[in-house]
């Protein structure tokens, strides 16, 4: 039988979109925003490994900073690929519900498209919003891929509020603790391999996840809690 | 009615290849007299559904062998099948392929002896084994006067013409990697049917009928794209014929899941050339 060419139009991996969103408030001068560059950065070469080892989700990443208002570090999403991580400084106050509002503009569709892989988002803060984040939260939450969105937090130090976090998550099971460098680089790895599980192609039944939606319910299936580092399992003298 | 020409592949996803997963998807297809009946189906595939690909099996096999029921109560007044589906296909006849599915997922797993779940009252707990082996399922009834289109979960079902690609279902896009199961108690609920003369609803033949998993749409840049690629499949069909689109059809489909989402995928094709059958 001969060999015909393959019909068809363009073909195309699925887009899978990370975003680091990150608290540049006055509180994260220091040793905070210092561990934080240096455990993002840490983190590169291997989801640059994990992009190139899954050829059919395409990782884009980009970094959301808030402090005295919020703003998008890169203006567009980012290949993984090409990613450079640029060092944060702190200062300023903790504008959470700006960050919320820029997010919810790029989690609409368009800009993203419904053959999108769950966007994760991943929330880094050490303190207390000082605006009124709950309107914006809510706002993100209601969009279809905000809902849908994998989204974790770490809560950096003794003094982060909790509960915002949680509110974000929309369970505690995915607050993760680091009140030291040590465990905030473990946090952070952790939470950078949420790209490489999203991105399996796996189907799920629908109300599975709808669970995970409601404030309180377990984290989503998608992701191994199992392997989340405990955080009394990290000596270290300097603890925030 | 013309003769249908009925060819299909399910292959293995590129990604599932990486990770030594076995492709998860089913179809079969046959005629049966002047009636042609089309099924595929997806088997989730996550580490939580460790038997869909039993389960997807299980989903094509139950809805060919009730529509196969219905052909022949029904064959010699199929108008009767046609105001009975349209009547009550999303409720007593989804309520029929949802049992059936449930009746062979328990029969199997007792019969490979797994384990068996129980409730908080000491009860069998058949929601946690159907979830073993949850599945998509698209089901198509080609009768002569008529279609009959069963769908729960995501995958797409075309009727494909020189005026283009037209889906025969539109269903609710859920977004991310979720979808609705067999494997939910009630899974019935969330089917959607559709009944269509074939005279008045489908373009004359030549035609076609293109049932694919969802690994397939996913794969396009687009929408827009399935659509152009549906149609092109069709034209390639008749310019070189069916059994030449057939033994190509797998190396398509496996470039397709490489250069695209990396799902399993199945297309599964009923062509009608518009040749009268010899009687």
């Amino acid at each position: 039988m001969s060999e015909l060419k393959r019909p068809g139009g363009e073909l195309a991996s699925r887009p899978l979109h990370f975003i680091w969103i990150v608290d540049c408030s006055g509180s994260m001068c220091g040793e905070k925003i210092g561990s934080l560059n240096h455990a993002i950065q840490s983190t590169i070469p291997e989801m640059a490994d994990a992009a190139r080892n899954n050829p059919n989700a395409q990782l884009l990443i980009r970094t959301l900073k808030f402090s005295t208002g919020a703003s998008w570090v890169t203006s567009s999403p980012v290949n993984m690929e090409d990613f450079a991580w640029d060092d944060l400084s702190a200062e300023g106050v903790t504008d959470l519900g700006k960050a919320f509002e820029l997010l919810a503009a790029q989690l609409t569709i368009p800009p993203m498209t419904d053959r999108a892989l769950p966007p994760v988002l991943v929330l880094l803060s050490d303190g207390q919003p000082t605006d009124d984040y709950k309107q914006s939260l809510d706002k993100l939450l209601h969009l279809p891929w905000g809902k849908k969105a994998v989204r974790i937090a770490i809560s950096i130090g003794q003094d982060a509020d909790d509960d915002v976090l949680r509110d974000f998550t929309g369970n505690r099971e995915l607050v993760l603790q680091a009140n030291n460098p040590t465990a905030l680089v473990n946090m952070i790895k952790w939470a950078s391999t949420a790209a490489s599980l999203v991105s399996a192609p796996a189907s799920r039944p629908a109300d599975v996840q709808a669970a995970s939606d409601v404030s309180g319910g377990s984290a989503p299936l998608i992701l191994d809690m199992n392997n989340i580092p405990n955080p009394s399992d990290v000596q270290d003298g300097d603890v925030w | 009615m013309s003769s249908a020409q009925i060819f299909g592949e399910s292959v293995q996803g590129a990604s599932h290849k990486r990770s030594g997963k076995e492709c998860q998807d089913s179809n079969r297809g046959f005629s049966l007299g002047q009636a042609s009946i089309l099924s595929v189906a997806d088997g989730h595939g996550s580490n939580s559904c460790p038997y869909s690909k039993t389960g997807s099996v299980i989903a094509v096999s139950a809805f060919c062998k009730i529509m196969r029921d219905y052909c022949k109560h029904y064959a010699n007044d199929m108008e009767t099948l046609l105001t009975f589906l349209n009547r009550e296909g999303d409720t007593k006849v989804a309520q029929e392929i949802d049992q059936e599915w449930k009746r062979r997922v328990r029969k199997v797993h007792k019969d490979n002896k797994r384990e068996q779940y129980v409730n908080d009252k000491g009860e069998k707990d058949y929601a946690a084994i159907y979830a073993l082996y949850g599945s998509t399922l698209l089901g198509l009834l080609i009768a002569p006067s008529f279609l009959f289109a069963f769908q729960l979960g995501d995958g797409d079902m075309a009727c494909i013409s020189d005026a283009g690609a037209e889906p025969i279902i539109v269903t609710e896009k859920i977004l991310g990697t979720e979808t609705h199961s067999l494997s939910k108690l009630d899974a019935w609920k969330k089917a959607i049917t559709r009944t269509k003369r074939t005279v008045s609803d489908t373009p004359e033949p030549p035609h076609a009928f293109m049932l694919t998993t969802d690994g397939f749409a996913n794969s396009y840049a687009s929408q827009e794209e399935y659509t152009k690629s549906a149609g092109e499949y069709f034209a390639l069909i008749q310019k070189h014929g069916a059994e030449a689109v057939s033994s190509n059809l797998r190396q398509w489909l496996s470039e397709t899941s490489e250069m695209g989402c990396g799902d399993d995928i199945t297309a599964l094709i009923a062509y009608f050339d518009g040749k009268e059958q010899p009687e």
